[in-house]
């Protein structure tokens, strides 16, 4: 075991399989020689060569689109889109092809590959570095989505999305690479996609979130532990197909739903989790689900930034609404 | 030798001339064998039958909107005749014949326009093909990847790629083209230079005197050829191949061609171009050079040409009858091949559509 | 940016890309030194680079407490600098002196990337998680293990619930007739407002014992912080009833049934509120609108052991006062039973409290939302009062009455209370139409 930052177990990730499996070939911007503008992927030309880690010119629809080939040919490409806010290039050929590819051909040929990309915002970064863009891509048919908040599950579910057979984005939450720090084993191991994950249990109030707001999430659940408040915390982790068991099971428990993500709120995935709980808990219902996102406004420039992130008190105080709502 | 057809000093790689004659082909130029051209001319005639007849159900109302490729057909077919079985092939939507080449059945080609995904199940080593690709430009990039994986793997399998000229203004050509030239990926680019793009000519198109020239800003060679010209493709295409399959990298082939037939069939040309344009083309016929080279050839005669015709145009409506013939995709159908194990969320939907 | 007169303490910041500490390879100003922002304090190696620490303040090095050679671990103070009171630094400062130590550092703290600043720990360190190793590698069953037990929940619709909430019916004494055994809004109609004693009784411990509030102790402490809320005015008068009382004794000699003094109340009620409707309506703050009766439904405020209940009496103003009495009676006796139904506790336009009955002259009622008025009874008694120039005793009954002020102003209030005082005091006013 060692004690890794989430960016740390994203190359764990990657040395591990590219070392066990020869198909697996990474390559996007900077990603060789510089080893990635956040490191993610340092070291791994060094120790694999240039044949398998390498710099692709600034090309994200000729980055994915290349890897449609490579994998339709058998191999495992894991690709970097340098920021979420690049992806839009490369989208034609994500739903154009990316995703369409087994259904098309009725499983005849398949392009499982893996995208990765850090997104969300909270790192003062220039215009488009901070985008959140899991709605987009979780509303395509064909397409795994997964997002995971720590280190652990940064390495299991890339090690996952790598092994799967079809098609993965994987969203790594920037302002998290090196914020959250933890023990993570050193062998291979993966984890489960579509499975979230209770990292608290509680009785009064089910709070889901993933990405860099569970760091948030986890604050404001401890601060309400001490009010005596005992608030069930889940990381979502995979976006598509999303754990609705989970979270309906969750919410059958306590009887009161709170989603907090950091993307835009409308057609966000909390108004998917707020609905699913509809349908499948209106019975258990202590109030009505409710959510806190992210406003429907353009991310912020760095001296903004303030307006738009949610705070661990914003998240504390509309949780206590939650619990204390009276019909 | 590639490299003396440059399309910048306005050469044009042309072998067969209209009225059926091969010139004289130079030394270490590749020559299809008459046994070759004449399987090319069958295939020519089928695919020519089998797009006539599949205008011919459009108006009946038997086939959904469909594309003809009317004039085209010695494009791919020159091109898979110069190529292996197991080499990639990556097709816009214009290459009937060389799909035939490659071993699809007709029946299986109808199935795709009159709307079936089970026409798009092409086991992978059976014809190292994919399918179809709608969204203009967007599949070349397949090819380039498709041979950089190749020769990552170690075998000597190259891609060949085909677009119209409309193709080459999509950003993802210029992607396509600058990869392989960074990558020196054993790729072919052939462009079908029709002259139309649906309405638009091919001056509006790019302010480029040809296509292939742009080859050489991607620090590859382009070659123009006439398109129409079974033996002059042919020639191109093997050229090409052997540059790719020995490291040399891509080239950019110009089929200089034109599109007989409407863009498809719910489109109008009369709205945009003169029939005496049209009828200025029909003359350059590739089925019809080349039926004049094998019947001066003693390789067929008048009566082998209609029994040809009539014989492909049967087997056009037999395909076509088959395809009918084949179900409908099952409900399950339109959820199952999304992934490889079916999510919940997908399984409950299909669950209550079931309902 | 002027900086106030401090002791300000500059720690080794994480340079670059999760740095932990650096070695000290020389230093560059000493105790007592003069520095100015941007000034070199020390030179420190880390694994990555070899750089200078300026300091980011101006003042006077009040302590370094490195020596060459030392390794400083990340956060560790590097110097102490007293800092003067100061204008904005001068422009040949370094632009990042100039911004807040705090943000500099953080500035420093930043991963490199080529855009946007990481911040290192402000995610803590997550306890280890076991998940997707195999059994043999898993150590304890961590945070995916599901505890037992979903809290015994009753199936109920929402608004089956917020009915009972109001009403203070403890949903689990009720059975529902919807698909399994789910209460619906309808099962309620039927359904009395029981339950036990205030508070459930929790543990006990050194004579220190918790009750959590029973349904109705609930339902009335929440209409009673929804009432506070209501800008109430009280106005406050009394009345001589001796005529009523003497109407009352010779209704009821010989009567099976006496009729008490509440029926005469809430007759008069009755008839005053037809005359002032607005006192009996409701108001919703939230949609700024208040609804109006075509009669007054008057609720009678009845203690029970398990608290107050208001049973409504509808239609009372076509009703006899026996008519009234009886009603009230029947109410009561429900009321005590536990076995009132829903719509004999809803829909009250307006509320008496007969609080005299036991004690108390004058009172502030509270009013129960959505209504807008409650009437105060305070204890019947005698007194000495004026009646044409003498000192007589008199029955004085004792009135308080309690409006919402966001509907009533005081003048309708107190016209209204006016007449109500005339229809007891002079009772035969009551029995006419």
């Amino acid at each position: 075991m060692k004690v890794l930052t989430l960016i740390e177990a994203v190359t764990d990730a990657l040395r591990t399989e590219m070392a066990s499996d020869r198909s697996v070939v990474v390559f996007g911007e900077d990603v060789g020689v510089e080893g990635g503008v956040f490191r993610a992927t340092a070291g791994l030309q060094r120790d694999f060569g240039e044949e398998r880690c390498f710099d692709t010119p600034i090309s994200e629809s000729g980055i994915v689109g290349a890897a449609v080939g490579m994998a339709v040919a058998g191999l495992k490409p894991v690709v970097e889109i340098q920021f979420s806010g690049f992806a839009f290039p490369a989208f034609n050929q994500i739903v154009s092809h990316v995703a369409r590819i087994r259904n098309r051909t009725r499983g005849a040929l398949s392009a499982p590959m893996v995208i990765r990309m850090p997104y969300g915002g909270g790192i003062r970064a220039p215009e488009h570095h901070s985008e959140s863009v899991e709605t987009f891509f979780g509303h395509i048919p064909g397409l795994k989505v997964v997002i995971p908040s720590t280190p652990h599950d940064a390495k299991g579910l890339l090690i996952a999305a790598i092994r799967d057979p079809d098609p993965v984005i994987f969203l790594e939450p920037s302002r998290a690479y090196r914020a959250v720090r933890q023990e993570v084993p050193e062998e291979a191991y993966s984890i489960r996609i579509g499975a979230a994950r209770v990292e608290a249990e509680g009785e009064d109030l089910t709070l889901v979130s993933y990405g860099a707001q569970m760091i948030e999430a986890r604050q404001a659940r401890a601060a309400l532990a001490a009010e005596g408040r005992s608030v069930e915390l889940i990381d979502l982790r995979t976006i598509y197909p999303f754990d609705a068991r989970a979270v309906v099971e969750s919410v059958r428990k306590t009887g009161r739903l709170l989603v907090v993500h950091e993307g835009p709120q409308s057609f966000g995935v909390a108004s998917e989790l707020m609905a699913t709980v509809m349908e499948q808990a209106f019975d258990r219902l202590e109030a009505p689900p409710a959510r806190l996102a992210g406003p429907d406004v353009i991310y912020p420039m760095p001296r903004g930034e303030k307006h738009y992130l949610i705070s661990a008190e914003q998240v504390m105080a509309e949780a206590r609404k939650v619990m204390s709502y009276e019909p | 030798m590639i490299e003396e057809y440059d399309p910048r000093e306005g050469r044009l790689l042309s072998l067969l001339d209209e009225e059926g004659n091969l010139l004289p082909v130079p030394a270490g130029m590749p020559r299809l064998s008459d046994e070759q051209a004449l399987a090319a001319y069958k295939t020519m005639v089928l695919a020519r039958q089998a797009d006539e007849w599949a205008v011919n159900l459009n108006r009946q109302g038997r086939m959904p909107t469909y594309p003809p490729n009317k004039g085209q057909e010695a494009n791919s077919i020159g091109a898979l005749l110069a190529l292996r079985q197991d080499d990639w092939f990556v097709p816009a939507f214009r290459e009937l014949g060389g799909m035939l080449v490659r071993g699809l059945s007709l029946k299986q080609y109808y199935l795709y326009w009159y709307g079936n995904e089970s026409a798009n199940h092409m086991p992978k080593d059976t014809f190292r093909m994919m399918p179809m690709s709608v969204p203009v430009g967007s599949h070349m990039l397949h090819a380039v990847g498709l041979a950089w994986a190749e020769r990552y793997q170690g075998s000597d399998r190259i891609a060949i790629t085909f677009t119209g000229e409309g193709g080459t203004s999509e950003g993802e050509f210029h992607e396509a083209c600058n990869l392989a030239g960074v990558w020196k990926a054993g790729t072919i680019i052939y462009v079908q230079n029709n002259y139309w793009s649906i309405s638009l000519p091919w001056p509006k198109q790019s302010a480029s005197p040809t296509v292939a020239e742009k080859g050489f800003a991607y620090g590859f060679p382009g070659i123009r050829v006439d398109g129409n010209d079974v033996f002059a493709v042919y020639a191109a295409v093997k050229l090409a191949a052997d540059r790719a399959r020995s490291g040399k990298g891509p080239t950019l082939i110009e089929g200089v061609t034109y599109r007989l037939g409407a863009h498809t069939t719910s489109d109008d040309p009369t709205k945009y171009r003169t029939e005496e344009e049209v009828k200025q083309w029909e003359p350059r016929d590739p089925l019809l050079r080349l039926e004049r080279y094998l019947v001066g050839k003693k390789k067929l005669d008048a009566s082998e040409v209609t029994r040809l015709r009539e014989q492909s145009l049967a087997c056009a409506q037999g395909a076509f009858e088959e395809a009918e013939q084949v179900a409908d995709p099952h409900l399950e159908d339109t959820f199952r091949w999304h992934f490889v194990e079916m999510p919940d969320l997908l399984a409950q939907q299909l669950e209550r559509r079931k309902a | 940016m002027s900086r106030e007169e401090g002791l300000y303490e500059f720690h080794f910041p994480d340079i670059g890309e999760g740095l932990t500490e650096g070695t000290i390879v020389e230093l560059k100003a000493a105790v007592g030194q003069a520095v100015k922002a941007g000034q070199a304090l020390a030179v420190v190696e880390t694994d990555k680079v070899v750089t200078e620490l300026p300091s980011p303040v101006e003042g006077t090095v009040v302590e370094i407490p490195l020596v060459k050679g030392q390794v400083v671990k990340v956060g560790e103070i590097v110097a102490r600098i007293h800092t003067r009171a100061a204008p904005a630094p001068s422009v040949a400062s370094p632009a990042a002196a100039a911004a807040p130590a705090r943000e500099r550092e953080e500035h420093r703290a930043e991963a490199a990337s080529v855009v946007g600043r990481l911040d290192s720990g402000s995610g803590g360190v997550l306890p280890a998680s076991s998940e997707g190793l195999s059994t043999a590698a898993r150590a304890a069953q961590g945070s995916n293990g599901r505890g037992a037990g979903t809290r015994g929940a009753v199936r109920a619709s929402p608004v089956a619930r917020k009915l009972a909430a109001d009403a203070g019916i403890d949903l689990s004494q009720v059975t529902g007739t919807g698909p399994g055994g789910r209460i619906l809004k309808k099962d309620l109609a039927t359904r009395t407002v029981p339950r036990a004693a205030p508070g459930i009784p929790g543990p006990s411990a050194n004579g220190v014992e918790s009750h959590r509030l029973s349904t109705l102790r609930l339902a009335i402490a929440t209409a009673m912080e929804k009432s506070q809320a209501i800008p109430a005015a009280a106005v406050h008068d009394f009345t001589l009833v001796d005529d009523l009382l003497a109407l009352r004794r010779d209704m009821n000699e010989g009567a099976r049934e006496k009729v008490g003094l509440l029926a005469f109340f809430v007759k008069a009620a009755a008839k005053a509120l037809l005359e002032y409707p607005l006192l009996s309506s409701t108001y919703s703050p939230e949609k700024k609108e208040y609804q109006s009766f075509d009669t007054p439904r008057i609720g009678v405020a009845v203690d029970t052991d398990e608290g107050l209940v208001v049973p409504v009496l509808r239609d009372v103003a076509g009703l006899s006062v026996s008519k009234i009495h009886a009603e009230i009676v029947r109410l009561t006796a429900k009321a005590r039973q536990r076995a009132l139904l829903l719509e004999e506790i809803r829909g009250g336009s307006f509320t008496i409290s007969n609080f005299g009955s036991f004690s108390g002259v004058y009172g502030n009622p509270m009013i129960l939302p959505p209504q807008v008025g409650i009437l105060g009874i305070g204890r019947v008694h005698q007194e000495p009062v004026v009646k044409g120039g003498t000192v007589v005793a008199a029955s004085v009954l004792p009135l308080s009455l309690v409006v919402d002020h966001r509907l009533i102003d005081g003048v309708y209030a107190c016209k209204f209370l006016s007449r109500f005082m005339e229809l007891v005091s002079r009772p035969l006013l009551l029995l006419m139409p």
